[in-house]
């Protein structure tokens, strides 16, 4: 079914190593005067593109810098690039021709730290455009990029989206760099990889996928590089941008990738064998593979002891069960099987709802309907406005409702506790599908009573045994049975236990623990 | 995309594909159609001939599929029969597993009519029901067999738990005298227990796509013993707990039985409907097993891939689910499915086994392993 809407794009290039205009490959020409007016074409438009032109004291060679203030650094490209090459440039008498002069001026001139040489303007352009400089000499067909980024950057915070009590404050911010050097710090291993690849055709957004070489399933990695090579847009703005292009089922309602702001959550996945995809000017890091247990674990069940994890855990799976069954179950059981309910416990509900209007179904949608709009709106607003939308809707749910007849106490009970329970799953991209998910078995329930929340029980079941996330099954390990696994899934086993990577992931090398001989 | 090594059924999952195809619609209603044929309280002795029946079919099965290592039942039909009389073999298989889907599912519609929604039709019971089958089926063979193995434990708990609260009100003196009329009654009662262990023959057709098919046997085994332990339990207690008089006069023998426990703490009345929700569970399984099957039948006779009759074979299977008229046609039907099937999945295999020994199909060497 739906094999039409399934079709992706083929692959083109593996990397695009790219240009303004793809096709167009530019050579840098002979005249700098000339090039300077191919650079002025393509972004002299702009305010902030700075064309300096240079005429050293002792040469009569012209030379000019190309950057774009703000992104790169002002004051290192004053004292490294413009002072030296004004002052120290080789005399005329030296005889030099254009390629040695380039040479000399790379090697004892410059006072910068990293450059490269470039033959296109293309990627002269590129690299203007990613805050670097770029050097052209008269006569010279060939160009030096100098490494000078030096825009402002936010400093790591605690993420917001996932606090701890016992985790590591800091968080991933959106230079792309030093996200990477935190993993680094990290994880001191020689064989953490990173690939860098750029996305989109005009944002060229830097992207970087990052795993352990002698642990990550290498079929794993490169299904990654493929998806992300596939991905043809003309930008990529964020993350969860890219996710959506290469996430394995987007007709699914669950999520299929993992986000995290938190480094040492990207660090321990790495550890049993995961890729992560880090996106520039993104605070956020996205996991693949994934399967359905990974939404229900915090970060911090590494960090606690075992015996309070494996509770704190079975009560996020009956947290999860309850928010998306609840309400259902109660419909059911108010409009087809009231006998179900204890003979006391039962006298008192039809005793409450005796005056209100609307069948249960009816009363359920429009109390969660409320809820929905609730949290809609207190999330967008300011934090200070988003208290009084909570006040509004505490008394306009709890309290209001009930007196005026629209809703029985009981199903304000019912709607408050699936709510409560679908905030303790740790993960908001979850949270989100049980939310839509919640509606529909409502719906079922509402239509065929508990048969229809059993047949969309299975229905739920049986989607989640068919999804995959980059080829591992999302139900591992519990379907397929992996009973290897179950020391890390509802329970955690002590530490000392977990000897062994996941197994619902391939790895090369399954061992977390004592991989050195006459240990333990 | 990445095809996984795991892509092939592993022995715990044809294990599990047994059991849970066998336990169904048949467990609900086996002590009242089984104690009918008996008429004594020793029907627990048909359930255990009619498993021991069931093993040897089984065994059966296993031999020849492993004749042929990497095929179905449909494909290596032809080998041993030729292509006219393997093709009408292939299409009664296929109109037995169609039977089978549809039986479920009317049984199931009845069950739900019964307890929980007295006035709905069984058109919608049944369409609902077809549909969410379908879904999984359009998937293939391995999201089935993981719901095989994930669904066959919460039947197994479910049924070791009411086995163990039943036994509060168990009688012994129920289940005497033990062979009161010989042994000519027990044997007489085999026969409608063996609709009960339908669905073992999933490994004619799953063998071909295990891991280790050399293993078959032991899944067979263990996946048809556990039936056969839990169906001893239920026909025990079922009559000891009830008496084989009142099993007699109830439609659901075993749902009764299950509404006259008391359970500790008591939130709940009405157990027996939380029993029927989880069957559902159940008779999903032998369902969507069956129209997998169906199925895969027809795409291997056709040549085209699998997941497309689906589509095609849902009318049909909801024609015949709405063939009988009455529920007690319904259990008529079922009876008449269990004789046919006796003739086609259990003794058309045996002359299979021995016409291709006779004529050297396939490889023996395989077998032997």
């Amino acid at each position: 079914m739906f094999e039409w809407l399934r079709h992706r794009s083929k692959p083109t290039k593996k990397y695009r190593t790219t240009e303004i205009d793809e096709e167009h490959i530019m050579p840098i020409k002979g005249r700098l005067l000339a090039n300077l007016d191919i650079i002025r074409e393509y972004i002299g438009n702009s305010s902030d593109v700075v064309i300096r032109l240079l005429r050293p004291k002792d040469n009569e060679v012209m030379a000019a810098v190309v950057y774009i203030d703000g992104l790169a650094d002002g004051q290192m490209i004053q004292n490294n690039i413009i002072r030296p090459v004004l002052q120290n440039f080789p005399p005329k008498k030296e005889n030099l021709n254009a390629s040695e002069l380039l040479e000399k001026v790379k090697d004892s001139v410059l006072t910068i730290r990293d450059l490269k040489e470039v033959d296109t303007l293309n990627e002269c352009l590129k690299e203007a455009l990613s805050g670097n400089t770029v050097l052209l000499l008269d006569n010279c067909r060939r160009a030096l990029i100098l490494v000078t980024p030096g825009w402002k950057v936010r400093i790591p915070e605690e993420p917001i989206s996932e606090p701890t009590v016992r985790g590591p404050r800091d968080g991933f911010s959106e230079n792309l760099q030093d996200n990477l050097v935190t993993l680094r710090r990290r994880i001191k291993d020689p064989n953490l990889t990173i690939i860098k690849m750029e996305l989109g055709r005009r944002s060229k957004t830097d992207t970087a996928i990052i795993f352990i070489k002698d642990i990550a399933d290498p079929k794993i990695v490169d299904e990654v590089r493929d998806r992300l090579s596939r991905i043809d847009a003309d930008s990529i703005i964020a993350a969860g941008h890219v996710e959506q292009y290469i996430e394995d089922d987007f007709l699914s309602l669950f999520p299929q990738i993992q986000y995290t702001e938190r480094p040492d959550k990207v660090a321990a996945n790495l550890m049993e064998g995961r890729v992560a995809i880090l996106v520039d000017n993104t605070p956020f890091a996205s996991i693949v593979p994934v399967t359905f247990s990974m939404f229900l674990q915090a970060t911090e069940d590494n960090y606690d002891r075992w015996i309070y994890t494996s509770l704190i855990r079975s009560i996020r799976y009956i947290a999860v069960l309850l928010s998306l069954f609840l309400p259902a179950f109660y419909v059911a059981l108010i409009s087809y099987h009231f006998g179900m309910i204890p003979t006391k416990l039962a006298i008192f509900i039809a005793a409450a709802r005796e005056g209100i209007p609307f069948p249960a179904l009816i009363e359920a949608f429009l109390m969660e309907f409320t809820l929905e709009i609730l949290r809609e709106a207190s999330l967008r607003l300011p934090k200070s406005i988003g208290q009084a939308v909570g006040i509004v809707g505490g008394l306009v749910i709890g309290e209001a409702a009930t007196r005026a007849g629209i809703v029985s106490p009981e199903m304000v009970i019912i709607v408050s506790l699936t709510a409560i329970s679908s905030f303790s799953v740790p993960q908001y991209a979850l949270g989100v599908s049980m939310r839509i998910l919640r509606f529909a078995i409502m719906l079922a329930a509402g239509v065929l009573g508990l048969y229809g929340v059993m047949l969309s029980f299975i229905m739920i079941t049986s989607h989640l045994v068919k999804l995959k996330s980059f080829g591992v099954d999302y139900m591992s390990p519990i379907a397929p049975m992996q009973p290897k696994d179950w020391k890390d899934y509802i329970i955690k086993a002590p530490a000392n236990m977990l000897k062994n990577r996941p197994a619902s992931i391939n790895t090369l090398n399954t061992k977390r623990e004592n991989q050195r001989k006459g240990r333990g | 995309m990445i095809i996984n090594s795991n892509d092939k059924i592993s022995t715990k999952q044809a294990t599990a594909s047994v059991t849970a195809m066998i336990i169904g619609a048949g467990i609900l209603t086996m002590t009242r159609s089984t104690g009918k044929e008996v008429g004594t309280p020793d029907i627990w002795m048909s359930v255990i001939l009619g498993g021991m029946l069931a093993l040897t079919l089984g065994f059966v099965h296993v031999k020849l599929s492993q004749r042929f290592p990497g095929e179905t039942f449909f494909q290596y039909s032809h080998a041993i029969c030729g292509k006219f009389i393997g093709t009408i073999i292939n299409l009664a298989m296929i109109a037995l597993f169609i039977l089978l889907a549809g039986f479920e599912a009317r049984v199931l519609a009845e069950l739900v009519r019964s307890f929980l929604l007295y006035s709905t039709p069984l058109e919608v019971l049944i369409i609902s029901f077809l549909w969410v089958g379908a879904y999984l089926v359009a998937g293939g063979l391995n999201p089935l067999v993981r719901i095989f193995e994930l669904f066959s434990i919460v039947m197994v708990l479910i049924l070791t738990g009411i086995l163990i609260l039943g036994l509060q009100h168990f009688d012994i003196n129920n289940l005497r005298p033990v062979l009161s009329e010989g042994i000519m009654p027990v044997i007489k009662g085999v026969k409608s227990t063996f609709l009960s262990y339908l669905g073992y023959e999933i490994l004619l057709f799953i063998t071909g796509f295990m891991k280790e098919p050399q293993k078959a046997m032991k899944a067979m085994f263990i996946g048809v013993s556990i039936p056969i332990f839990y169906y001893i339990g239920i026909a025990v207690i079922v009559t000891g707990v009830l008496t084989l008089e009142e099993t007699l006069t109830l439609t659901w023998p075993t749902a009764t039985f299950v509404n006259s426990i008391d359970y500790p703490g008591g939130f709940i009345e009405n157990f027996q409907i939380f029993f029927i929700i989880a069957w559902v569970l159940a008779i999903y399984t032998t369902f969507s097993g069956a129209l997998y099957i169906a199925s895969m039948g027809i795409g291997q006779i056709i040549k085209k891939k699998t997941s497309d009759f689906i589509c095609f074979l849902m009318p049909v299977i909801f024609l015949v689910s709405m063939i009988p008229d009455n529920q007690a046609r319904v259990f008529e039907m079922g009876d008449l499915m269990g004789n046919l099937w006796l003739v086609v999945a259990g003794i058309i295999p045996l002359i299979m086994l021995v016409v291709a020994v006779i004529r050297k199909k396939g490889s023996v060497k395989k077998a032997n392993e």
